[in-house]
């Protein structure tokens, strides 16, 4: 019950075929106001091809998996769901080799994506920023929790955890992070992600962040966030 | 004693397209079939390539200047709280 289509070197098309083809395709028309192959080739952007796995799920949401390829050889995976009806996109995963490091292939993912997104009419992106470095590096791309009550939860263990370092840091440093952690405004937590104060052999923002888990978005009608999230991606210089 | 007569063309073109003898008589069983080795990619998630992109690019690690006064004016923090949280060392 999958549409799939490959796509090769220059955007050509390579394979097509599955039994939801035609309702991808319309699906495509509908919200993308292009057809299955040009929301490939957006997709596939600056890469030498992809195969993707498309699937309609309920209320008119389309799941996307993505093997996308440079030179012959995969490079990175990735899921997302995209829901226009709710004007909202869900990042599932995305990895990628160790290769790609430093040759800026997430960057020109997460534009590809940004592409598609806009065009669908998309004005949420939503994750949950987990693993080892996700609960850091989302808040520093410009995600904030998706409610008051994340925000709340993230801001107990965040507490903790400043307990632990306390007696590291000058009394007016501790003083402006606390007033930061017990604030109900979930802004708080870029504050302190951007946090500078050197703490064991790392930033208090990371030592704090690194190995925390919550469910963050990226409104794109808060201007901010959007215009620090296009600059880490490589959108605005 | 007769003496072995030369090989002609057509000697060596025959011995070219015949199959070589085998030893043995029997058909050799056939060998198991051992599955395909499968070729191993290592992936890493996104967000530590993203780290490591941060860190590389130091002057990014910090938030922009407009960005950290809004937050001061929200949060209230004085210019000295400000200084404390986000000055580069």
């Amino acid at each position: 019950m999958t549409a799939f289509i490959g796509i090769g070197s220059r955007g050509g098309l390579r394979s097509f075929g599955g039994t939801q083809f035609a309702q991808v395709n319309r699906w495509c028309t509908t919200w993308f106001k292009r057809d299955l192959i040009h929301f490939s080739q957006a997709l596939t952007l600056r890469f030498n091809g992809a195969n993707m796995v498309l699937r309609l799920i309920s209320e008119d949401r389309l799941l996307v998996r993505m093997q996308i390829f440079q030179a012959g050889t995969r490079i990175a995976s990735i899921a997302f769901r995209i829901d226009p009806q709710q004007q909202r996109a869900f990042l599932s995963w995305t990895v990628l080799t160790p290769a790609t490091q430093r040759t800026g292939a997430f960057r020109h993912i997460l534009q590809n994506l940004l592409l598609v997104l806009r065009d669908c009419g998309i004005t949420r992106i939503s994750l949950v920023a987990s693993l080892t470095h996700g609960g850091y590096v989302w808040a520093i791309y410009g995600f904030l929790p998706e409610t008051a009550g994340q925000w709340a939860r993230l801001a107990g263990v965040l507490r903790r955890k400043l307990l632990a370092i306390a007696s590291e840091l000058k009394p007016a440093e501790l003083d402006a992070v606390q007033k930061l952690v017990a604030s109900p405004d979930r802004l708080a937590l870029r504050a302190l992600a951007g946090s500078a104060i050197p703490v064991r052999d790392t930033t208090l923002g990371k030592h704090l962040l690194m190995g925390t888990e919550w469910k963050g978005e990226l409104d794109f009608s808060d201007g901010p966030s959007v215009l620090i999230y296009l600059k880490r991606i490589g959108v605005v210089p | 004693m007769t003496k072995k007569p030369a090989p002609t063309v057509t000697d060596f073109v025959t011995a070219a397209y015949v199959a070589p003898r085998r030893a043995r008589t029997t058909e050799a069983p056939p060998k198991p079939k051992t599955p395909r080795a499968r070729r191993s990619i290592k992936f890493v998630p996104m967000e530590e390539l993203m780290l490591a992109d941060l860190e590389t690019t130091s002057n990014l690690v910090s938030l922009p200047t407009e960005e950290i006064d809004r937050i001061a004016q929200i949060f209230g923090l004085s210019s000295d709280d400000v200084a404390a949280l986000y000055a580069r060392r």
